[in-house]
């Protein structure tokens, strides 16, 4: 029962698929697989939206959305409605075609990265052998595009927004690769399901055996999550869209339906993120106690997925925006040796396996850790030893 | 010959005619990405796995963004300045582009077509490229590295900020002090010089 | 690994350069040139202590890409010698050089590690990877001075031409390694014995075709030689020289391999083809040189018709050529480092590297006076100095092969006609240090111990080369013997 609970949606494609000939099915297993990626995740994206709104409220002090329909539950249909039907406003200077291609193209990447996420046990829409290779190389393409939505706008609000969005995107790649590679390393493979089949399995039958449980996967998760928080555009690291510097950034000049798709591809590209951090660090499905093992491994990994995302509603309403200067040191000369140090840690910890004693493995990580957090103290000092002095406000308070 | 790679060859070729002929840079840089893409897709068409994604990441993600920065970064006024599209210039690059598409025809021409090898190309894994990267190739790959050290160098010391003359008394001794300083200066100066 | 040990103790100089000018004060800074010229020194004597041991026969190494032969250690010297004499020169230089002084050492050092490793590269991702970092090095060397617009324009000329050199190169060798399926110049060699119908394979050919032509920029022979006047004129007087002799000697080194070991077979056929581009490179270097009046300018003139002259050892295909164009180097080698070491001193306070800045310079200096006009006499072919022995030596290689093909004796003509040209322009030089009639600057030039040194050793062994090339020529024999072994591959030191 359990088994065919977990499998359901792998036998449901597989019944559908079988009415059709057998040239098309391949085909059409493809087709049915994004439909309800595409599916699935369009709900998702109207639940987070109200879900967000909600969360901020309450860490605000306040009742966030509770006017339509119960608890304000359908406040995002309201939303879309109210997107759908706006007048589609194009500015009379604007580059017209790059303007409407800009939404166009920064969807379609984000879509295909989302194809590349195991969601369960043989739940993966497309399995390829490099496939998080595949992911970074379409998740670069979304800079262009926000460079596009910039530029064309012909808007200088829209132009900073985009040159900020771009040099923040490439500076937190970095990292965000990096961090990626002692997973690689330690799992010796490129495939996203495979990396998952890594994690499983439970050290002393009880402990799952997910990459955040070791010194380089704890570090390589934070390191991930920073980076990924940055290349996202969400708070704190929201420069591109201040409000309250540059109107929108390079969303300025958008509205109507085009805006609706670069919110909808924001989240995507959160959740895409988002998922590629399970997969990579929380053991992707798996299960996190042996007698867990009976929940749905698509339950495990949507719960992880919220988790996730509930930790970025939460920072997004308790952090301050960074200033632009903090956010390019941040990444050049924290983030990017601390990814560095770690990949060194990995191999450290790899090259340790050897010893068997009882308590090595206790001790292994100990010493990980601190090779680790030695650098990450006099990194840190030395990222407070440039501070400007504080500065007096002469016409603010 | 399929309908995927037709469609992939022609929006490759048309973009790069684009990028050529289309007069605002940005347009140009933008169609350049297609080309790019275009030609991603055809390596990830002929099961080039890793060299499809690779040309993605490092030429859409990387070069075209480099571009449009430095389109950005360096636009000058006169922009818009009206090209001559036929000069001497434009008269030998297509001369060259002749020459090497006519010598290339006849180079496949006088190839004798070889007997279709039955051996089918094995599946390259991207685990097996690292393998051959860190064992056959590895003194390469060590000399690109040295390569990317020398280029980061050399890139630091163009777009480095010029040490302020004014406060930089050292600089000033180096380059002979051709300011005129009280006395002493000069002394030192001509003594560092030495 | 013992194969390259000379190659990873430059570039632990080269980064142990970078650390030292940490602790460096900056009106110190330039005398890192002196450390880094020193210790190559010591690398370039230790070169004659820890490489013998191989002197008997070919080592290989990491998969047959590296090779260890007699030609390999003399261009490993010859490369050497050149960065030292350039380093020393850079130091004069480093009062043009705002700020980086310890960079530029650095950038001259990795492009020796690049130039070094093509001396030895046995293998066609060898040649590519060597020449990218010689090229990579020099885009910034030559852009080093980046207040001056000429600098600049040198670095972005040189940065275009260069990557669509390097464009034909990689073009080349994939369709070389498409139609051989191998990229070692041994298994390249075997599978033209193996198959000799490859020899007439038209994507074959239009590969190795294509191979030349990047070599070709890299050497800066006829077609593809535009870029080295501009170049030449333009960049820091030391990026200037290293790019004469190191650039264009990793250049003629793989050349050779290129065309000796790799495709024997192909070159025997293609002896027509080397004729015609020898005959036009020194016909068009030598021609265009006559109006210069700036003196880079001319030497990069110069340098595109030696070029030519290297070609006439390529075009004779015989043992005695390939011997002519190392001697012919290491002539080479020494004229021009004291040419521009002069250029270099001589400019030092004046913006302008125009003929009329030598103007009375043997009252101002006679030393430099005396090694600007040993320089060109030598450069000109007049005994009884190096660049004569160089050209008598490639002359007669291709006299010798007049019997096969009378056109060897056309190019026998073009020569000595390109070389009448030549003593024009370089007597023109020396008239401009001797017999100028407005002389107004008659301020005596200070000239460190140093650059007199170098200045000196340059002297010698133009001297040397000249007078006495009994060992030399023995010297470079010997080293051109290895492109005659057959390539076995069988001792493989490191795997």
């Amino acid at each position: 029962m359990t088994g065919q609970l977990d499998q359901l949606f792998v036998s449901l494609k597989q019944w559908l698929v079988s009415f059709l000939p057998q040239a098309a099915q391949p085909m059409a297993g493809i087709l049915l697989s994004i439909s309800a990626i595409i599916g699935a995740f369009a709900t998702m994206f109207a639940i987070t939206t109200i879900m967000e709104r909600k969360i901020l409220g309450r860490i605000q002090n306040r009742l966030g959305p509770n006017r339509v329909g119960p608890f304000g539950l359908l406040q995002p249909a309201a939303d879309g409605i109210k997107m759908l039907t706006k007048e589609d406003i194009v500015p009379f200077a604007a580059d017209k075609l790059v303007h409407f291609l800009a939404p166009v193209v920064l969807i379609i990447p984000v879509a295909l990265a989302l194809a590349m996420i195991p969601y369960g046990r043989n739940m993966t829409a497309v399995d390829l052998d490099a496939g998080i290779l595949f992911f970074f190389a379409v998740g670069s393409a979304t800079e262009l595009s926000v460079f596009m939505a910039g530029w064309s706008s012909q808007n200088k609000y829209s132009l900073v927004g985009a040159m900020r969005a771009i040099a923040q995107m490439i500076s937190y790649e970095m990292p965000l690769v990096l961090s990626t590679v002692s997973v690689l390393m330690m799992a010796g493979t490129l495939s996203l399901p495979l990396i998952v089949q890594a994690q499983s399995g439970y050290i002393y039958e009880i402990l799952p055996r997910w990459n955040v449980f070791t010194p380089w996967g704890l570090a390589g998760f934070v390191l991930f999550m920073i980076a990924a928080t940055a290349e996202s555009n969400r708070a704190p690291f929201d420069l591109p869209e201040a409000e309250s510097e540059i109107i929108a950034g390079y969303l300025t000049e958008y509205s109507g339906f085009k805006y609706a798709l670069f919110f909808m591809a924001e989240y995507w590209g959160l959740f895409a993120v988002s998922g590629l951090a399970v997969t990579l660090f929380l053991g992707g499905w798996n299960a996190p106690f042996p007698f867990l093992q009976w929940v749905p491994s698509w339950a495990w990994f949507f719960a992880k997925l919220g988790t996730i995302i509930f930790g970025f509603i939460w920072v997004r309403g308790t952090l301050p925006r960074l200033r632009l200067d903090q956010l390019m040191n941040f990444a050049w000369k924290f983030l990017l040796p601390m990814s560095l140090i770690n990949i060194v840690v990995t191999a450290m910890w790899h090259f340790s396996r050897v010893f068997q004693f009882v308590g090595a493995r206790e001790m292994r990580w100990v010493l990980c850790a601190l090779v680790l957090a030695i650098p990450y103290f006099f990194l840190g000092r030395a990222l407070g030893e440039g501070r400007p002095a504080k500065r007096n406000y002469k016409f603010a308070e | 010959m399929d309908l995927a790679f037709i469609i992939i060859a022609v929006l490759t070729l048309a973009s790069a005619v684009a990028a050529m002929s289309l007069r605002n840079l940005v347009h140009c840089a933008l169609c350049m990405v297609m080309t790019f893409a275009g030609i991603a897709l055809t390596f990830l068409q002929l099961n080039a796995e890793f060299v499809g994604l690779a040309q993605l990441l490092v030429y859409v993600g990387a070069v075209a963004i480099l571009i449009v920065f430095a389109i950005l970064l360096t636009r000058s006024e006169d922009a818009k300045k009206e090209v001559r599209f036929v000069s001497s210039s434009t008269v030998v690059g297509f001369g060259v582009v002749a020459l090497v598409a006519v010598s290339l025809l006849a180079a496949i021409q006088h190839t004798q077509i070889l007997p279709p090898q039955s051996v089918v190309a094995p599946h390259v894994s991207v685990k097996r490229i690292g393998e051959q990267l860190m064992t056959n190739y590895v003194l390469p790959l060590e000399v690109i590295g040295l390569l990317l050290t020398a280029a980061m160098i050399g890139a630091v010391v163009i777009a480095m900020r010029e040490p302020d003359p004014a406060d930089s008394v050292d600089v000033q001794q180096r380059n002979g002090s051709p300011l005129k300083l009280d006395p002493d200066s000069k002394k030192t100066a001509v003594v560092a010089n030495e | 690994m013992n194969l390259m040990i000379l190659e990873l103790a430059v570039v632990v100089l080269g980064l142990g350069i970078l650390l030292g000018d940490l602790w460096t004060a900056a009106h110190q800074k330039h005398l890192l040139g002196y450390a880094a010229a020193a210790l190559l020194g010591v690398i370039l004597l230790a070169s004659f202590f820890g490489l013998e041991q191989v002197g008997s026969g070919p080592a290989y190494a990491f998969n047959n890409m590296l090779v260890l032969d007699g030609l390999a250690v003399f261009f490993k010297r010859f490369f050497l010698i050149a960065a030292i004499l350039v380093l020393l020169m850079s130091v004069e230089f480093s009062n043009r050089i705002q700020s980086g002084i310890s960079e530029f050492y650095c950038l001259i050092l990795f492009a020796l590690t690049g130039m070094m490793f093509a001396a030895s590269a046995n293998d066609f991702i060898m040649v590519f990877v060597a020449l990218e970092l010689i090229s990579v090095t020099f885009y910034v060397l030559n852009s080093f001075q980046r207040n001056r617009l000429a600098s600049l324009e040198a670095g972005i000329k040189y940065l275009i031409l260069s990557a669509l050199s390097a464009a034909f190169l990689v073009f080349g060798i994939a369709l070389v390694f498409g139609t051989t399926t191998f990229t070692n110049f041994a298994d390249i060699q075997r599978a033209l014995v193996a198959n000799p119908a490859l020899a007439g394979n038209g994507l074959f050919l239009l590969g190795v075709l294509m191979i030349i032509v990047g070599l070709g920029f890299k050497i800066a022979a006829f077609p593809f030689q535009i870029w080295a006047p501009d170049v030449y004129q333009g960049s820091p007087t030391p990026s200037t020289a290293f790019l004469a002799v190191g650039s264009k000697a990793a250049g003629i080194v793989l050349l050779l391999r290129v065309l000796f070991v790799a495709v024997p077979a192909v070159t025997q056929h293609w002896s027509k083809l080397l004729i015609i581009i020898s005959a036009i490179t020194i016909l068009y270097g030598n021609l265009c040189a006559i109006p210069q009046r700036n003196l880079k300018r001319l030497l990069g003139y110069s340098s595109i018709s030696n070029a030519g002259y290297l070609l006439l050892g390529f075009a004779a295909l015989s043992q005695a050529g390939k011997a002519a164009i190392l001697y012919y180097l290491a002539g080479y080698l020494f004229t021009v480092v004291a040419a521009f070491t002069v250029i270099c001193l001589v400019t030092r306070d004046r913006d302008s590297d125009d003929i009329t800045v030598l103007a009375g310079l043997h009252r101002r200096s006679p030393l430099l006076a005396m090694a600007l006009t040993m320089a060109m006499v030598s450069l000109a072919g007049i005994p009884p100095l190096a660049g004569f022995f160089g050209k008598f030596l490639l002359l007669k290689a291709v006299v010798e092969q007049g019997a096969t093909n009378s056109a060897y004796y056309w190019l026998v003509g073009i020569t000595v006609f390109g070389v009448v040209i030549s003593l024009y322009y370089y007597f023109g030089v020396i008239r401009a240090i001797y017999w100028s009639k407005d002389v107004t600057d008659f301020s005596p030039i200070t000239v460190s111990w140093p650059a007199k040194l170098s200045l000196v050793v340059c002297m010698a062994a133009i001297l040397y080369l000249g007078l006495l090339p009994g060992k030399p020529l023995k010297l470079s024999e010997d080293s051109a013997l290895a492109l005659t072994t057959p390539v076995s591959g069988s001792k493989q030191l490191f795997h």
